[in-house]
């Protein structure tokens, strides 16, 4: 077995803030705990805070609330953990069905959707290439003028002499 | 996460997989859904950042990012595990097998069929023996410790290491090893009075609840 020890093992860990009992009638309390003392108001949403529900997240004050919400609709960027990858998807909608010719008639226009849809969605962190949705938006599309093609020809819209 | 997309990543070592069930679990259900009991195993991907590792969670659709910056790194432990030895036993025994029912049953299609099964068993021996033994390894901080799957193997394990340790002691700083045995002296005996009986003359404090506390530890862990 190897261990490696960096220094930040024996840092000491500073406590956490507490937060002070309302003393004095008419004094603003939090909006959370209303017997603590307000020092501050949420940035996001203006409610008062006490020291406890006083979350510092890079350079604005905000509540648990708005931090849980601003999760959930992605619009803290700094909280997003997870991202799905419209490219892949797309890939995959457009090469998968060939195997079978009857099911690019459902996942051509639904990879063609994806490529347009999602193209300046933000993909994967790591890997900064957008070749898949043009892969999948030009496969797809083809799909798609095949069988216009074929119907076309089969209705007699389209006269072709092979 | 960093807001800024432009960050450059550098991926260590090779992707890892990682079960989501134990692996009791994952022998039994091979036994009920063969080959389909790949899906309850996870991609797992260690990039380094320009202040920071991060670790990608892949199910192929969907990524799952977790940050360490450098300065959070408390240790990296590497320890050698039995699937180096086990597989070189399982693989050994099997094309020995192979090969001696190819030689029982005697005709060339048999000793065609057989033989190249333990052929291709053949060479996963050979790759898995060159790769080096396995080991574990893992990432602690001060609140979290993850294993690392993709230094699954010693050399790449100690390679990346050794990267991230030169990152990390650019933050950090460096500690040798006599710093280290005195902190964790220092350590223990700061907590030795707390397993120590006490005193007739010193009684102990009254056991008390701090609500406080037990409030911002669950206020503020997200």
């Amino acid at each position: 077995m190897q261990v490696t020890v960096f220094p930040a093992r024996f840092q000491d860990r500073s406590a956490g803030t507490n937060a002070e009992a309302i003393m004095v009638d008419g004094e603003a309390g939090c909006f959370y705990h209303t017997e603590k003392k307000a020092v501050i108001s949420c940035e996001r949403c203006g409610r008062f805070l006490c020291g406890l529900c006083d979350i510092l997240l890079g350079e604005e004050h905000i509540c648990s609330n708005c931090i849980e919400s601003g999760r959930k609709k992605g619009k803290i960027q700094t909280l997003e953990n997870k991202r799905t990858l419209y490219d892949r998807m797309a890939l995959t909608a457009a090469l998968l069905p060939i195997i079978s010719v009857f099911g690019t008639l459902v996942f051509a226009p639904y990879a063609l959707y994806l490529s347009i849809r999602h193209r300046n969605t933000p993909g994967s962190l790591v890997r900064h290439t957008k070749w898949r949705f043009y892969v999948a938006g030009t496969v797809a599309s083809l799909q798609i003028l095949g069988w216009a093609i074929f119907f076309l020809d089969w209705t007699g819209a389209l006269k072709m002499d092979f | 996460m960093p807001d800024s997309e432009s960050i450059k990543y550098r991926r260590l070592g090779a992707a890892g997989h990682y079960p989501t069930v134990s692996p009791a679990v994952v022998v039994i259900l091979f036994f009920f859904i063969g080959i389909f009991v790949l899906l309850f195993y996870r991609r797992r991907e260690l990039y380094l950042g320009p202040d920071h590792l991060l670790t990608v969670e892949s199910t192929g659709y969907t990524e799952e990012y977790r940050f360490f910056n450098f300065t959070d790194i408390q240790s990296i432990t590497i320890r050698s595990t039995a699937y180096y030895t086990t597989w070189i036993i399982v693989l050994t025994l099997v094309c020995a097998g192979l090969i001696l029912i190819g030689a029982q049953i005697g005709d060339t299609p048999g000793w065609a069929v057989f033989g190249s099964l333990a052929g291709i068993l053949g060479i996963a021996l050979l790759v898995h023996v060159f790769k080096g033994p396995t080991v574990q390894c893992k990432l602690k901080t001060a609140v979290s410790e993850i294993e690392l799957p993709s230094l699954g193997r010693l050399n790449r394990a100690r390679s990346c290491l050794a990267e991230i340790e030169s990152h990390i002691e650019q933050v950090q700083g460096r500690m040798e090893t006599a710093d280290i045995a005195q902190q964790i002296h220092l350590q223990q005996t700061s907590t030795a009075p707390l397993h120590s009986h006490p005193s007739a003359s010193e009684p102990p404090p009254a056991p008390t609840v701090d609500a406080d506390a037990d409030e911002q530890d669950s206020g503020k862990t997200f």
